[in-house]
């Protein structure tokens, strides 16, 4: 067996040693900031008990929490019926195609132009204010930068993708015989979505969700952009940290949670998903 | 004659409770053909891949014309393996794969391609050298797997499960044409399969694997007239399995109580008689000899030949006659059954 | 039926609503007026050219695409030998290990550019290419890992075991079969990981100075203080160079990612 473990040693060393420098020594290093005390250098919990006692950050946390889950929802709302059409309505490949391209084309480019986009349109005079004012929805501009509902679009736009592809890959794995078993006991293609299809998607829908929660709690670019100063989620108050005041081990702590909640949450959508025998 | 192959004493343990392989002896010839036979998990494909050198066994040896084999990679080892997948390169053309194995022996390019063509024509397959394995039907792509493992000339070829994928008929044929092919090259086959008719119809000797363990090696003829454990009994062919008991120093069937022999091993576990279903007589008078009248239970008719299902005093009875229903037993009659004494054999419980 | 009707409207709006922002800044880069309107009031490709001859954005482009290709290029290198390993081997904390190597897929990158400033900071290169170089390849990797995992499957180790039955040595084997047949997922995960350390935000920024700056960031800074034609000009290139890209991956290897694949099996 020896020299098979040395094939592995050698396999993995390389990047084992680069991951372990790089990857797990820095978080490594921001856990231990965060449990030293900035003025005495000493160990100690005290910038976790100014993150979780402090109602100010409550606030933020719950904001951060709030605005996450509102853009989860909508986007759930919109990509299932996106990830229908294009699993189960569109016949031709090359349309298909199509839109998976149109899908992904936002998917890779980057937060900072998405967002961007979505500044020059919700502002006072932008596109989306001259069409509801135009349309005799509104009367008086609305206010969507700086406030919690421009961050909300700006985040749904972001994480739509994700969640298509999510809630596609699950219907595209549901056994169709299982489908047809429900037509030829006299169920109807209204019953069996309810009964069996849409029972049967979940587990891929739930996991997608919780991603997209982890992903909108973590956001940083489109809240700082579209939030006008006006609105502070989590991610903000971290980079305030690590940027302008320089408390690393405040900064580390604020870290460690949101990097806690992440991976929990990771770690739920992946036992939902691999239960269910999604992989 | 020194064995060609021999097998000491592997064992191949997988994550740490699993024994796929326990204690397994084996010798194989030259020029012989060997089936390894036994039903899903009995450890026969884990032989093969240690065999080939794929896998490491945890304890015992392996040689090979006396050669210790056993540390030695799969890329030294002078066998040949069919894989059950085929493993054909998709990304080569059909001669391209079948010249792999000489080019890798050094063999310069014009003459490893001449052999290719060679062995391809040894399966009739010449003429689509230029093709891709994803163009080839399912028996094409196995004859090409075959004509890659033979071009290199090993002593030893191991294949496993290479006709499990080709429908009934072309199956059947293939059987022959490797016969055939390995009886020409001298070739000595290690034949991998869960179809005990497949290993009948090809192999001079059968290895019956259950479990990890060898239960019996022999002709198809010793394991089905004599199979030395139940579950060889049971596996190979249908068997009639009747209890029995031990009464007087005599062994007899509980079912009809019928002397089969003397209670010599009684205490081991005790002891089973085995009738194959077409030793069994059946008939609608009284004969001498018979067993008793039991029920005719169903009766399945498949032209070639007749199961007749029966109930012996409670104890079910497998029957097979040749030919149709010549004696047109319906369910519910009542049928005299004749037991062979001479036929039986005992088999530990 | 209506339903069918109901899902193909959101569909295709939906579908509107993914383009609208691009559209929305393609537009808004051709105006001729100095600030930014949508629709573009006359067109002109001026804003272009005043990018293109802007030498702050050229050299951060550069910056960016050298950064992403060297990431690129030592993500594979990482991903080759570590793909092998998992798909080969069984071995104790395999599952941790194979979760390490990801990790840096689901973890905020937020999180991961700030830890990365403090570690560099410790270890005196902060705010450098090398520090930036680290923190992308950590990024990267996952995407090519990932798609080479896929190719790595169960009939692929077949291949290798036939490779070695039929004599060839290790690294032969890795040579003829292994790496040829690897090449679509390399490619595909090379061309993801590519893109996503081009994008890249907000592990960039904390490492990036006025000199050593990532187009990324350098419109994130910008757009803080001042909105001009020439910020939708940059975004539009960006958007250009990503329909491109994405169109040849998809001509390569194909995107179809919902076939019924599984049905036909």
């Amino acid at each position: 067996m020896s020299s098979r473990a040395a094939l592995i040693l050698k396999l993995a060393a390389a990047p084992l040693l680069f991951f372990t420098v790089f990857f797990l020594a820095p978080l490594g290093v921001v856990l231990v900031s965060s449990l030293m005390d900035a003025s005495t250098g000493a160990l100690s919990g005290v910038n976790y008990a100014k993150v979780l006692l402090d109602q100010y950050h409550w606030d933020v946390i719950l904001t951060t929490f709030r605005i996450a889950l509102f853009a989860t929802a909508l986007c759930l709302l919109v990509a299932y019926p996106l990830a229908w059409y294009l699993v189960r309505i569109v016949r031709s490949e090359l349309w298909r195609r199509i839109c998976i391209i149109v899908l992904i084309v936002p998917l890779f480019t980057s937060n900072i132009v998405r967002s961007f986009g979505w500044m020059i349109m919700l502002g006072r005079n932008g596109m989306v204010n001259d069409f509801l004012r135009g349309m005799g929805l509104v009367e008086r501009p609305v206010r969507f930068l700086g406030a919690e509902l421009g961050i909300l679009i700006g985040l749904v736009y972001i994480l739509l993708p994700f969640a298509v592809l999510s809630i596609g890959t699950a219907l595209s794995r549901i056994d169709r015989s299982l489908e047809n078993a429900s037509k030829d006991l006299g169920a109807s293609p209204a019953q069996t979505f309810f009964h069996i299809t849409l029972p049967l998607s979940l587990p891929g829908l739930a996991s997608g969700a919780i991603m997209v929660f982890a992903l909108a709690a973590s956001a940083y670019v489109t809240p700082a952009l579209l939030s006008g100063g006006r609105v502070t989620v989590l991610s903000m108050l971290i980079y305030q940290q690590y940027s302008t005041v320089f408390n690393f081990n405040y900064g580390g702590a604020l870290s460690i949670v949101l990097l806690v909640l992440t991976l929990a949450l990771v770690g739920v959508a992946n036992h939902i998903g691999r239960v269910k025998g999604e992989r | 004659m020194a064995a060609l192959l021999s097998v000491q004493h592997v064992t191949k343990t997988f994550q740490r409770k699993y024994k796929a392989l326990n204690d397994v002896c084996l010798d194989v010839q030259q020029g012989e053909f060997v089936a390894l036979l036994g039903p899903s998990g009995c450890g026969k494909t884990t032989l093969l891949a240690t065999l080939a050198g794929f896998l490491e066994p945890d304890t015992g040896s392996i040689f090979i014309d006396g050669v210790d084999v056993t540390a030695l990679p799969a890329h030294k080892r002078t066998l040949n393996t069919v894989f059950q997948s085929y493993a054909l390169f998709p990304h080569m053309t059909v001669l391209d794969n079948v010249a792999y194995g000489p080019l890798r022996a050094g063999i310069k390019k014009a003459e490893a391609h001449r052999r290719a063509l060679e062995a391809l024509d040894m399966v009739g397959l010449q003429d689509l050298s230029g093709r891709y394995p994803a163009q080839m039907s399912g028996g094409q792509r196995q004859r090409i797997a075959l004509a890659r493992a033979i071009v290199n000339r090993p002593r030893l070829l191991l294949l496993d499960e290479p006709l499990s994928a080709l429908d009934l008929k072309l199956r059947k044929r293939m059987q022959l044409e490797l016969k055939a092919l390995q009886e020409k090259l001298g070739i000595s086959f290690i034949f991998v399969t869960h179809d005990q008719e497949e290993a009948m119809a090809m192999a001079d000797r059968i290895v019956v694997m259950n479990q990890g363990t060898i239960e019996q090696v022999g002709t198809g003829d010793e394991i089905y007239k004599q199979p030395r454990s139940r579950f060889v009994a049971d596996f190979i062919g249908d068997a009639n399995l009747l209890a029995c008991e031990a009464v007087d120093g005599e062994l007899r069937l509980s079912c009809c109580g019928m002397a089969v022999g003397r209670a010599a091993r009684a205490g081991q576990g005790g002891v089973v008689a085995m009738l194959r279903p077409e030793d069994i007589g059946v008939s609608r008078e009284a004969a001498e000899g018979s067993a008793g009248v039991a029920k005719v239970e169903d009766v399945v008719n498949i032209g070639s030949h007749t199961t007749v299902y029966l109930d012996l005093n409670g104890t079910a009875i497998e029957a097979r006659r040749l030919g149709a229903n010549d004696l047109d037993l319906q369910k519910g009659d009542a049928v005299h059954v004749h037991l062979p004494a001479e036929r039986v054999h005992l088999v530990e419980a | 039926m209506p339903a069918r009707i109901a899902v193909r409207f959101v569909a295709l709006i939906a579908l509107g609503f993914l383009l609208l922002p691009l559209v929305v800044i393609i537009g808004s880069s051709m105006t001729s007026t100095d600030y930014l309107s949508f629709p573009p009031q006359g067109l002109t490709l001026k804003w272009y050219g005043a990018v293109l001859a802007d030498n702050t954005y050229m050299m951060s482009f550069a910056t960016s695409t050298l950064l992403a290709a060297c990431a690129t290029a030592l993500g594979v290198l990482i991903a080759i030998p570590s793909a092998l390993l998992l798909a080969r081997h069984d071995f104790p904390g395999k599952a941790l290990l194979a979760a390490v190597w990801s990790a840096p897929l689901v973890l905020p990158y937020l999180v991961l550019g700030s830890a990365l400033l403090q570690f560099t900071g410790y270890l005196g290169f902060a705010q450098t290419f090398w520090a930036l170089l680290v923190g992308h390849v950590l990024i990267v990797t996952p995407f090519i890992l990932k798609s080479l995992s896929v190719v790595l499957t169960r009939e692929h180790m077949e291949f290798e075991r036939a490779s070695a039955d039929l004599g060839a040595s290790p690294w032969t084997t890795f040579r003829k079969i292994t790496l040829p047949l690897m090449k679509p997922g390399l490619i595909s995960g090379a061309i993801f990981g590519f893109i996503t350390s081009w994008i890249n935000v907000e592990l960039s920024m904390f490492n990036t100075t006025a000199v050593l700056n990532t187009i990324p960031v350098q419109l994130f800074n910008y757009v803080q203080y001042s909105v001009d034609p020439s910020i939708a000009a940059v975004s539009a290139i960006t958007i250009f160079i990503s329909i491109v890209v994405i169109t040849f991956v998809d001509l390569l290897v194909g995107l179809d990612v919902f076939s019924d694949k599984q049905q036909r099996n």
